[in-house]
């Protein structure tokens, strides 16, 4: 019993370590950031990359595809781009007999993975078109719904300096992603090994060394996981100090944050670290992998105030603040 | 024994550990922060002197409250999770025991718990609780031993004021100063030195009463009283020295007048009664080689000392008469029986007089003792709230003028007594030798000395003391007047000092033996009273200026 328990659990890690280094042929100095993205795909849950252009966002997301062997598709972002224009749309065909009827045609929505490219650019109205395929892996159009077939994975990327003509994600549509991931200029000698590696004649090829289905087991062994009462009350604890004027808030919280994070939010939390957990050869959570991916998981979900936004003050302050701050379980 | 029985029976152990250690650590830092009580109580002892009481209350408060703090601190054990906790940390276990004790008490079906808590037994079996829980002293222990050290320091150090705690000593309820302890050993000094057997009594009686009041049985009014009365008790049976010394004086000028009684004449008139016993013992020895005048005269003046004898001189008298009585008879038998008798009288007087002195010099310092007792201040009681005395640790530097005093006493009562007339003009030792100028020290008013009612400066009683004449007046009446006092006043006469008129004519008036009541001790303070140096020149021209005149005189 143990001992299949421990197989499935190396059998997670090899995956994932492997995913992890087909990745990072293509991608330098972004190890972190491509753990996360992976952790996110086994997690069911979706990411936003924000980074400045030419970080290798659009690169990272295509490279991930093409290792996991899963249809990719891409969705650059527009002002005039159209609900329709995602999800798909019924149009006029005509049969061998003259007939004419309507016909859905599939948006890029219908993949397993989907660089949704400068999301922000979009209008609210196209940007809820995802709403639904990220939460309940459906399309619906007219009168009818269409299931999106698993793994269904989105990757979002928005530039956090072009304010013009860009309209912020709404709260709800944040929420909906597993993780914010903060993509930053690589380091001078990982700069070095991007050039190297891109500026010559042949570019890295990646192999695929994951499918759909193994996506789909490694989920599940992700779920399997226990967690202890204690663990998971701490995360409960984080999540309730990013609410200002509660018995847990913290000080920065009540002074900077509007609205706290969601109870979605605690979930990635424990899925998260459940993945961190395994990864760690550990078959139970700890503190310790909350804490990994709280930045992650909460930065996105906490709304500042007036006074906040006024500040420029940046939730990941706010947020380990309250790291420092809630105590272990006992 | 199961994975979950090794991880609870693992905690437990740990949980027992961690108890133990937590409990030393505990006791040492509450004595730690308890035993600075003692130790600043014991440093305020050092100046304000407690008392037993108050240190053994104060004391049993702090032991009582210390123990029940730690009782309070010891009770209750740690939960395991708390325990288990602990051991994640040190031991860098991710929470795996808190984990997998929260899974053995929570109990689910999955494989995964059962694998986390089967990894976690193993993980416990390897960890070692010397290492992760090591019994050693906890800091505050060096820091509790080193006050205790402390404690144990101070209450030896060695100073006159300090109580040893440790001992069951404390500071008395009330404390002598130095200068009253020194009258006080002085005065005891003074009694053991004294012959009489009562005084061994009074001396044990006064330290008695000296130690019930450091004891706090009694008050200080009440030691005090205690303390006078056995003072008074000294002084009853006290012989007139003074009287008794101006009468041998008398005798010794009577007998002086004797050829065969002169050796003793001198001795007696110098005080010298035991060198006059000796010389009475030689005198009867070779009372067979006197010529028959001699052993007249002798016994003529004998007969003439024997009358009217003064107050304590009444068997030395009659010594003298029976002994003039047996010379005259020519009983050379019984004028060897007479003659030792007064050798006998002489020497018991000389030990009676010694004694007095003694006594008499005790009775100062308890009278001494009495007044400084009396002086205390009772405002001074703030080290003993409520206390009906003196804190012991008042007064530390002592005072000053009792202490010199008493070191005067001291050395005085070391002296011959025969010497004390020599002294300096104040000490206590010269009443014996100035007594004799009366004038300085009149025992009442010239309207009482008119009336008969003078006393005499040396207290004898009236009764004893034999009036010699008529009662003089005095020529001048003092008054109040404003006097020109010129320069060379007088000195067209021939000079003559104040004094020339009594070097010519003796006195017949006893004024000496006039009685008095005073206390030694009060004309001692009387005697002091002398007239200062930078005043004495004034008063001689004034006593010049108003004398008679030489053509009236004549």
């Amino acid at each position: 019993m143990s001992a299949a328990i421990e197989q499935q659990v190396e059998g997670f890690q090899k995956l994932f370590t492997r995913v992890k280094q087909e990745v990072a042929k293509v991608i330098v100095g972004y190890d972190d950031i491509i753990e996360c993205v992976i952790m996110s795909l086994l997690a069911n849950g979706h990411v936003l990359l924000e980074g400045v252009p030419g970080l290798g966002k659009t690169k990272l997301v295509s490279t991930l595809a093409d290792v996991v062997h899963l249809k990719f598709s891409r969705i650059q972002f527009t002002p005039d781009l159209m609900p329709a224009d995602i999800t798909g749309t019924n149009i006029v065909q005509e049969n061998a007999e003259g007939e004419k009827f309507l016909q859905f045609q599939q948006g890029p929505i219908f993949a397993n993975v989907v660089l949704a490219d400068e999301i922000n650019r979009a209008t609210p109205k196209t940007q809820s078109a995802l709403l639904e395929a990220m939460e309940e892996k459906t399309v619906s159009v007219g009168k009818v719904t269409y299931k999106l077939d698993p793994p269904f994975f989105v990757l979002a990327t928005q530039n956090p300096l072009e304010m013009e003509g860009t309209y912020p994600l709404p709260e709800a549509q944040l929420d909906r992603f597993f993780m914010k991931l903060k993509v930053d200029y690589p380091t001078l000698s990982s700069l070095h090994t991007i050039l190297n590696r891109t500026t010559r004649a042949q570019e890295p090829q990646v192999d695929r060394v994951l499918d759909g289905p193994q996506i789909l087991e490694m989920r599940k062994t992700v779920k399997a996981v226990p967690i202890a009462r204690p663990v998971q009350e701490y995360a409960i604890r984080i999540m309730m100090a990013t609410h200002p004027n509660t018995e847990f808030a913290h000080p920065l919280t009540d002074k900077f944050v509007r609205h706290g994070a969601s109870p979605r939010s605690s979930q990635a939390m424990i899925v998260g670290a459940k993945i961190r957990a395994l990864l760690n050869n550990r078959v139970y959570v700890s503190t310790d992998d909350i804490r990994s991916v709280a930045l992650g998981a909460l930065r996105h979900r906490i709304i500042l105030s007036f006074e906040g936004e006024a500040e420029r003050v940046d939730p990941d302050t706010i947020l380990k603040g309250i790291l420092e701050s809630v105590p272990d379980p006992s | 024994m199961s994975d979950k029985e090794l991880i609870i029976h693992f905690l437990e152990k740990a949980e027992k550990r961690v108890r133990s250690n937590k409990r030393f650590n505990d006791i040492a830092v509450t004595l730690a922060i308890a035993l600075v009580v003692p130790v600043v109580f014991k440093l305020l002892d050092l100046y304000f002197l407690f008392r037993g009481r108050t240190v053994v209350a104060v004391l049993g408060l702090w032991a009582v409250g210390t123990v029940a703090w730690i009782f309070t601190r010891l009770r209750g054990r740690s939960p395991l999770n708390q325990v288990a906790g602990n051991i994640d940390s040190k031991a860098r276990l991710n929470d795996q025991l808190k984990t997998a004790y929260w899974f053995i008490q929570n109990p689910r079906d999955s494989r995964w718990v059962d694998v986390q808590i089967q990894h976690t037994a193993n993980a416990a079996g390897k960890l070692r609780l010397d290492s992760l829980f090591p019994r050693r002293f906890p800091r505050a222990s060096y820091l509790a031993g080193g006050l205790l050290f402390l404690m144990v320091l101070l209450n030896f150090i060695p100073i006159s004021l300090n109580y040893n705690w440790l001992a069951g000593h404390a500071a008395p309820p009330f404390r002598l100063t130095d200068a009253e302890r020194k009258s006080l050993q002085n005065a005891l000094k003074l009694l053991e030195k004294a012959k009489a057997a009562e005084n061994a009594l009074i001396a044990e009686q006064i330290q008695n009463v000296i130690e019930d009041l450091e004891q706090g049985n009694i008050s200080q009014e009440e030691a005090m009283k205690q303390l006078e009365a056995l003072r008074q008790e000294l002084e009853e049976g006290e012989l007139d020295a003074e009287n008794m010394t101006n009468g041998l004086g008398q005798m010794a000028a009577i007998l002086r007048q004797s050829k065969a009684l002169q050796a003793t004449a001198q001795q007696m008139s110098r005080g010298a009664l035991d060198e006059a016993s000796s010389q009475m013992q030689v005198l009867n020895a070779r009372l067979e080689g006197l010529a028959p005048p001699d052993i007249q005269e002798m016994a003529e003046k004998l007969q003439l000392a024997s009358e009217r004898p003064r107050t304590g001189l009444q068997d030395l008298a009659r010594a003298f008469e029976a002994a003039s009585a047996a010379l005259q008879r020519g009983d050379r038998s019984a004028g060897h029986s007479g003659l030792d008798r007064i050798a006998r009288e002489l020497k018991s007087l000389a030990e009676q007089l010694a004694d007095q002195e003694l006594r008499s010099k005790s009775a100062d310092e308890i009278g001494d003792l009495v007044d400084a007792l009396q002086d205390a201040d009772p405002q001074e009681t703030a080290g003993e709230p409520g206390e009906n005395g003196r804190p012991s640790g008042q007064n530390k530097a002592g005072q000053p003028t009792d202490g010199e005093r008493g070191e005067t006493t001291e050395q005085q009562s070391g002296e011959n007594p025969e010497q004390a007339g020599e002294g300096e003009p104040g000490e206590s030792g010269e009443q014996s030798g100035e007594g004799g100028e009366g004038g300085q020290n009149p025992g009442g008013t010239s309207e009482d000395a008119a009336d008969g009612k003078g006393g005499n400066s040396f207290g004898g009683s009236m009764k004893s003391a034999p009036l010699e004449g008529e009662v003089t007046a005095l020529e001048v009446q003092l008054q109040k007047e404003a006097l020109k006092i010129e320069e060379g006043l007088g000195g067209e006469e021939p000079a003559e000092d104040v004094e020339a008129a009594g070097e010519r004519e003796r006195s017949k008036l006893d004024y000496r033996n006039a009685p008095s009541n005073l206390t030694p001790a009060q004309k001692d303070l009387l005697g002091q009273d002398r007239i200062p140096w930078q005043s004495r020149q004034l008063i001689k021209n004034y006593f010049q200026a108003v004398k008679p005149t030489t053509t009236q005189t004549k």
